[in-house]
């Protein structure tokens, strides 16, 4: 019943902006492919609501859906084998992840809620990577943590981890 | 914003993040609804409603932060804290309370109503706890999987946990009752009656999918069925056939009961194809052949003597089918067909044993062969050429070839009489079978042999015959000949042919020699002088040919004096170093008399180099006296008397007095008025007492040859041990040997002894032997 | 296929949460406004440098970097991956993939399922790995022992014994004496054994003795004190020299080389005894002192009894139990004719369910051929060249003139031989229910003096210690036989696995941290140098520390704790 007749859907952000797209497309989000399986072809002629997520957001993640819509279907067992290495994103994601660090996040959020594992996985990569090799100091001004600690604090915590930096 | 009215898009109304209890009264909402009428479809809102409820719950950080206040440096490695467990346990109640409820609707149906309640409903939920578990997914994707890499027990994900709680709530306390129900329709079935068995396969699956591994929740057991399912189906199936069969059998006859035993069998295989797990079919067949054959298998087995006794093949073949289903089931039969067997082939020697000194070889062989075909037929047929029943087979034939009222003296008659009838085939013109019929006949022989156990004597009966066959070229077909000993040969190996094999080449290379021995002749006699005899020699390997030297003295006639000492010249110049022994006995040759009267057309004699020696005597004086012959012959009377005796008996000599045997004092004259219808006239008669002294013969050199293989067996032995006990060297010598005949205990006992007086063993302490070298 | 777009007139009429989220800190912190799952998602995509600092960002940061599931991830991909790797044996991509709850974490999985502290697990392998330790002394005796004292190491206790103080145990955790128990006067202990077996914090000990005699002790860890269970009258036999004790069996073997096998369970049959106790009737003399009453346990009864020619000491005995088998073993030395030393091993099996012996069987090395893993013929240590340098021959020279081990260690299926000349051998053994053999030796180089001793674990670890100049080393050996080919799973170690690069020399700190120490392959720790006098003389470890007992020039004995967590 997947591949049914009806090819072309019609999503619909919480700013109630609707978009037609391409089936394959859709599905690349676990949410909207579970529930076209689930639900059968006739009960969203209407269209899908899409609560959390705004049209700009969600344009933006359909973009990425249709240049990987014929990639190959993720593992099922979603564990973490792809998280090894943080330098392993794509050219063509490297530079769809050029925004600014609001969109960054929305991109995130969004894929964690439509559950799209690669998509997630390449913003937390990117994340990872806007991290690393940062001093502390550098990290918080990146993303403005504020420093919950007493100097005292963070001595304890930089003896306490002082057996595993580089020698 | 303005209201657009034309699209019906509405966006679910969702409960603030944070709060639990609204987030939760949203969710059971949702999944009311679909556990109550997902027939009717869920609604789009209702979908996503529930999907976004659950997201933002878990997303949602108002625990996190409060909990995190009072982390102090050092402590808690657990890390991160993941929200989510409310509402698994929320649905984990939601569930139980679901369930509770099924299980107080079910009470008001019982049997098949049961039946299709169980189904409708697990149906029903199993097709919700898909949907349910697609709209948790989140709590699946996280906090679930969370739980489980930190190895917590007794957490699983949204589907798996309605199967556990279903399992835990409901399955617990309906499952006896819809097994009950379950095992009354299959009752019913087994009964003839006609029943949906598609409810009893949902009823499987149903309990298969219960069966979930706590400790590795992506596999599954069977666990769950085979308690609930599998045990007291075979209970009962055990019961029903218990009564049935017990019933059966005081109203049926045995062979009727075995027909009924084997249709149910069958039944039962097609009800696991039908509508059972795969699983049961061994446990299955298990129990049915215990209740159906092995509870029987008693009366059975008393049964298959008659079947036995009137060839009964068909019903032999369904107990050989029925009992072969059961562990140690065809132990018995095996037993009760070798006695019978042998019982058979006893009474079959007996039979035909009436006068054992006359017997025909050919009539006692055809007789254990009769016994053999038959039961061999009956082996293939009924018992599918089972291996252990071919082996009883080959056991019976054994001991009734091996020991029967023929053999009353020993186990060598049988192969004696083998041979014998193994010469009487391959002679020329005994019965002049075809060629083909040869073969078959062969393979019959061998047949037989194979269950000879004193095959050294059949190899000396046969070599010695074969040895007859080759020098009077009696063979009717080389062929055949060599086809024998290639058969004997596959069965005991090429020592055993070895010397046959010689023979047959002496024979060859003899042809060969004359051929050169008549160049020789021809340019030594050029001068002209008289060739005298004509004659071909055969050289026989003293080591091959079972041939004595002749017992008595004997001087050929200065015809073929002159003959043999040329060929032993020539002989001595190609083989310079060979020694001839001329074996007269077996020499034989031909006569012409030209002295009869009223005969134009010359008679000839065919006759031993001996008897020739006498008739030359008479080309010299018409009488001579039974002194002057043996003074001329030296032959001893041994051997001159039967010859003189068949000339007499012939009318060729005439004796006087006529009265009494050739001996001393006796007159011999030629008879000129000799007579016979034919014009060749075989004189070379073996004589009976002859014949039954080489069998004696033949006898008494098994004995010492036997002497000699069990020697060398122990010289062998003990040569690799160096030491051994006693007992040990006996039962090492038997295994050795047994392949040539069955030694007996106290001649091997008797060999060491004489090893012992030669030396080459010494006692040791403790009844140990040594080698000595 | 271009998406459509149009403005939809949906109502606003829906009241739904706002799609902006309510920022409930700084509203610019974007990062910390993640949930955990995702902020631990981004983390396990930096490097452990990157993670520690991350720890100091804030409370909330501390917490998600020190998660126990990054950790246990890195603990994999660091230690249990490459080890997979090296063990030789069919592998398939999928079986080396990261998976948190299946069964693919070898003999880790003790870690598994439990609220283990993955990022402690870490730091603890992590200084195994490189050396990085504490060390810290116990001081045990004034004065030499004679014989010397004899130390074992288990469940985080050290037990000791000689002739003066008696049967001890320290505890670990405390450096300190938790519990002692004086011996008889006049008895010399001569070996020592932890039963293999031990559980519920109870340790049970056997103890032999040089009158032949032998006895046992339960010591309760927790209420430290030690329980004399049983005492085995003295045995004409003579002093033992080697016992090993896996509950309710017991293994001895004399300096004669007559070994025993002693069960506690009651005998199926009574045993035979022999009035006449004389001629081979030795061993029926002790049995029949067995019929003196034990205080706790029934007196044990002899299994089995054999005597060896050939075994040379030194020796090792252990006992294994299967579901089916019981495997008594002695490891022995052997010398051989033109190769020196060589090792030996008999297996006894017993069936568990009658107790008799099924079979024995014995095996040896061959003496060691030719191995890639000695690629350049290295007779680095001096005293190997004590091989008749035949020409033609060259190939024996180095490794054909084995001297004699000092100290055995088996621990199926590894036996681990040391030498007095700077070198340890390595024996692989393999036992199936058809076979015994023993692999040639394998040399391992590093030492730069005489080992006096080693031991390793049933997982190919083993320690290693010199007698002189503060020499420990720490060596992962599992697997190691399959480096002599040129493998893949050589870019996965991160160690070349040559020979002598396989042990990593321990480099410890004192516990206060003043002193600091010269370290490196030469370096000689200067805290213990003016100790050029001290022997080393025993080596045991368990997952957290290794125990050296050092003798100084003075005579005072001490446990040296190298603490690697």
């Amino acid at each position: 019943m997947a591949t049914s007749a009806v090819t072309e859907i019609k999503l619909v952000s919480n700013d109630n902006t609707e978009t037609m797209v391409d089936r394959a497309v859709a599905e690349r989000s676990m949410l909207i492919k579970n529930m076209l399986d689930d639900m059968g072809d006739g009960a969203f002629e209407q269209g899908i609501p899409i609560p959390n997520v705004n049209d700009q957001v969600l344009q933006k993640i359909l973009t990425w859906c249709k240049h990987h819509k014929d990639d190959p279907p993720t593992a099922a067992d979603d564990d973490s084998d792809s998280r090894k290495k943080t330098t392993d994103i794509e050219e063509w994601d490297q530079k769809y992840m050029q925004v600014d660090q609001e969109m960054l996040f929305e991109i995130i959020l969004a894929a964690n809620y439509l559950d799209i594992k690669p998509l997630l996985d390449v913003g937390c990569k990117t994340v990872a990577n806007m991290i690393k090799g940062k001093s502390p100091e550098e990290i918080r001004k990146t993303f403005n943590i504020t420093n919950d600690f007493t100097p005292e604090e963070e001595e304890q915590i930089r003896r306490e981890n002082e057996w595993a930096e580089d020698r | 914003m303005s209201v657009a009215t034309r699209t019906q898009v509405i966006m679910p109304q969702v409960p603030n993040r944070e709060d639990l209890d609204a987030t939760w009264k949203y969710l059971e909402m949702g999944v009311a609804k679909i556990m109550a009428d997902l027939q009717d479809g869920i609604d789009m809102q209702t979908y996503m409603g529930v999907y976004t409820a659950v997201h933002n719950f878990c997303t949602s950080q108002k625990a996190v932060s409060n909990a995190m206040q009072g982390t102090a440096i050092g402590g808690a490695h657990r890390g991160a804290h993941l929200l989510g467990e409310d509402l698994y346990q929320n649905l984990i109640t939601y569930l139980t309370a679901y369930l509770k409820n099924l299980v107080q609707l079910s009470k008001t149906h019982s049997d098949e109503a049961l039946l299709s309640f169980y189904i409708r409903e697990w149906d029903r939920y199993t097709t919700a706890a898909k949907y349910i578990n697609h709209l948790f997914r989140y709590l699946n994707r996280h906090w679930v999987k969370r739980e489980m890499d930190e190895g917590k027990k007794n957490i699983f994900d949204v589907y798996t946990l309605h199967l556990v709680q279903w399992r835990q709530t409901l399955f617990t306390e309906v499952n006896e009752k819809v097994m009950d129900a379950v095992l009354k329709m299959v009752e019913k079935q087994r009964n003839g009656e006609t029943i949906e068995h598609a409810q009893i396969k949902s009823i499987v699956d149903s309990f298969v999918s219960l069966g979930l591994d706590e400790s590795d929740p992506t596999k599954s057991t069977l666990d769950v069925y085979r308690f609930h399912f599998e045990r007291p189906f075979l209970e009962a199936t055990k019961l029903f056939y218990q009564s049935e069969s017990k019933q059966f059998v005081a109203e049926n006859s045995i062979v009727e009961y075995m027909k009924k035993a084997e249709i149910r069998l069958d039944e039962e295989e097609e009800r696991v194809k039908m509508y059972l797990h795969p699983d049961i079919i061994v446990p299955l067949k298990k129990t049915c052949n215990a209740a159906l054959i092995s509870d029987h298998s008693a009366i059975l087995r008393d049964e298959f003597q008659v079947l036995l006794d009137n060839d009964r093949y068909d019903d032999m073949e369904r107990m050989y089918k029925l009992l072969a289903r059961i562990p140690d089931g065809l132990d018995p039969l095996r037993a009760k067909f070798e006695a019978h067997v042998r019982k058979a082939g006893l009474g079959a020697v007996q039979k035909v044993a009436v006068d054992a000194d006359k017997l025909e070889p050919k009539v006692y062989i055809d007789a254990l062969l009769e016994i053999h075909t038959q039961y061999q037929a009956l082996v293939k047929k009924a018992f599918q050429d089972e291996p252990e029943f071919t082996r009883s087979l080959d056991n019976a034939c054994r001991e009734f070839v091996n020991r029967n009222p023929v053999c009353k003296s020993g186990t060598n008659k049988s192969p004696e009489l083998l041979a014998k009838y193994a010469d009487a085939v391959l002679r020329k013109g005994t019965n002049g079978a075809e060629e083909s019929d040869l073969e078959n006949i062969l393979n019959q022989i061998m047949t037989v042999f194979k269950y000879i156990e004193d095959k050294d004597v059949f190899q000396k009966f046969y070599s010695r015959m074969l040895a007859r066959r080759l020098i009077h070229t009696t063979s009717s077909s080389d062929d055949a000949e060599t086809s024998m000993i290639s058969k004997l040969k596959e069965q005991c190996g090429y020592e055993y042919t070895n010397k046959l094999q010689r023979m047959f080449q002496d024979m060859q290379i003899s042809k060969d020699l004359n051929g050169g021995y008549k160049e020789f002749e021809d340019k030594i006699l050029d001068s002209g002088s008289a060739r005298g005899v004509d004659a071909t020699y055969s050289i026989l390997g003293t080591g091959f040919w079972p041939l004595n030297a002749p017992n008595t003295d004997f001087t050929p006639p200065a015809e073929i004096a002159k003959a043999y000492e040329r060929f032993q010249t020539f002989y001595g110049q190609k083989h310079s170093g060979r020694k001839l022994t001329w074996l007269w006995q077996f020499c034989k040759g031909e006569m012409k008399a030209n002295y009869c009267k009223n005969q134009k057309t010359p008679y000839t004699f065919q006759v031993s180099t001996y008897q020739m020696a006498i008739l030359l005597l008479f080309n010299e004086n018409d009488k001579n006296s039974y002194d002057d012959i043996v003074k001329a012959t030296q032959l001893l009377p041994d051997v001159l008397d039967p010859a003189l005796g068949i000339f007499v008996k012939a009318k060729i000599l005439t004796m006087s007095p006529e009265a009494g045997k050739p001996e001393s004092g006796k007159m011999f004259s030629l008879n000129y008025d000799f007579k016979s219808k034919k014009l060749r006239i075989n004189l070379n008669i073996a004589v009976k007492s002859e014949q039954k002294q080489e069998v004696e013969d033949t006898h008494k050199t098994i004995e010492e040859d036997r002497k000699l293989l069990m020697q060398s067996a122990i010289v062998r032995i003990m040569k690799a041990r160096k030491k051994m006990k006693h007992t040990q060297l006996v039962s090492e010598c038997i295994n050795q040997i047994r392949t040539r005949f069955v030694p007996k205990i106290p001649d091997i006992k008797k060999c060491i002894d004489i090893l012992l007086e030669k030396e080459y063993l010494e006692r040791l302490e403790d009844d140990e032997l040594g080698y000595l070298a | 296929m271009p998406s459509k777009r149009r403005r939809s007139s949906a109502s606003e009429g829906i009241s739904f949460p706002s799609a902006k989220r309510a920022r409930t800190r700084n509203s610019l912190d974007h990062l910390s406004d993640l949930s955990d799952e995702l902020l631990i998602r981004i983390l396990h995509n930096v490097p452990i440098q990157t993670l520690i600092k991350c720890q100091r960002l804030s409370h909330r940061f501390y917490t998600l970097a020190g998660d126990s599931q990054i950790w246990k991830n890195l603990y994999y991909n660091r230690f249990v991956l490459p080890r997979a790797l090296r063990i030789p044996g069919p592998k398939t991509d999928s079986a080396l993939h990261f998976s948190s709850r299946s069964s693919k974490w070898l003999d880790d999985n003790t870690l598994l399922g439990k609220k283990t502290n993955w990022k402690g697990q870490y730091k603890l392998r992590y200084n195994w790995s490189i050396g990085a330790c504490e060390v810290q002394e116990i001081h045990v005796a004034d004065r030499p022992s004679v014989p010397s004292m004899l130390v074992k190491l288990a469940e985080g206790v050290v037990l000791t014994i000689d002739k003066g103080d008696g049967l001890r145990a320290w505890g670990l955790k405390g450096r300190e004496l938790i519990a002692s128990c004086a011996l008889q006067e006049d008895v010399i202990p001569t070996c020592l054994a932890v039963d293999e077996e031990s559980k519920d914090h109870q340790l049970g000990i056997a103890v032999g003795f040089m009158d032949g005699g032998w006895g046992t002790w339960r010591l309760n860890i927790v209420g430290k004190e030690f329980v004399d269970v049983y005492k085995h009258p003295p045995s004409s036999n003579g002093m033992l020299s080697a016992v090993a004790y896996a509950n309710p069996y017991i293994l001895t073997i004399t300096d004669s080389q007559l070994l025993s096998l002693y069960t506690f369970t009651p005998a199926p049959t009574p045993p035979i005894i022999d009035e006449d106790g004389e001629v081979a009737g030795e061993e029926q003399e002790t049995i029949q002192g067995t019929e003196t009453p034990a205080p706790l346990d029934a007196g044990p009864h002899l299994l089995a009894s054999l005597k060896s020619h050939t075994s040379w000491p030194p020796l090792s005995l252990s006992i294994r139990t299967t579901s089916s088998t019981i495997i008594a073993s002695i490891a022995y030395s052997l010398p051989t004719y033109y190769s020196g030393y060589t090792i030996g091993l008999q297996e006894l099996h017993l069936s568990t369910t009658t107790g008799t012996i099924t079979f024995s069987r014995l095996s040896s090395a061959l003496p060691q051929g030719f191995s890639s893993l000695l690629s350049s013929p290295t007779p680095s240590s001096p005293s190997s060249g004590a091989s008749s340098p035949a020409p033609g021959n060259r190939r024996n020279e180095g490794m054909g003139s084995n001297t004699r081990p000092t100290t055995l260690s088996y621990s199926h299926p590894y036996i681990l031989a040391t030498h007095p000349d700077n070198t340890l051998t390595l024996y692989l053994c393999t036992s199936t229910a058809s076979t015994l053999h023993i692999s040639p030796g394998t040399k391992l180089w590093g030492h730069t003096s005489s080992v006096s001793s080693a031991e390793i674990t049933a997982r190919g670890k083993a320690v290693s210690v010199s007698t002189r100049g503060n020499e420990l080393r720490v060596w992962e050996l599992e697997g190691g036989f399959s480096s002599s080919t040129p493998s893949k799973n050589r870019r996965l170690n991160r160690r070349d696995t040559q020979a002598g690069d396989r042990s990593v020399k321990i480099r410890p700190e004192s516990k206060d941290g003043e002193i600091e120490h010269a370290q490196g392959r030469s370096g000689v720790l200067e805290e213990y140098s003016e100790e050029v006098g001290a022997q080393k003389r025993w080596v045991g470890f368990d997952d957290e520390m290794v125990i050296v007992l050092k003798e100084s020039e003075q005579g005072t004995q001490a446990l040296m704790v190298y603490d690697f967590t």
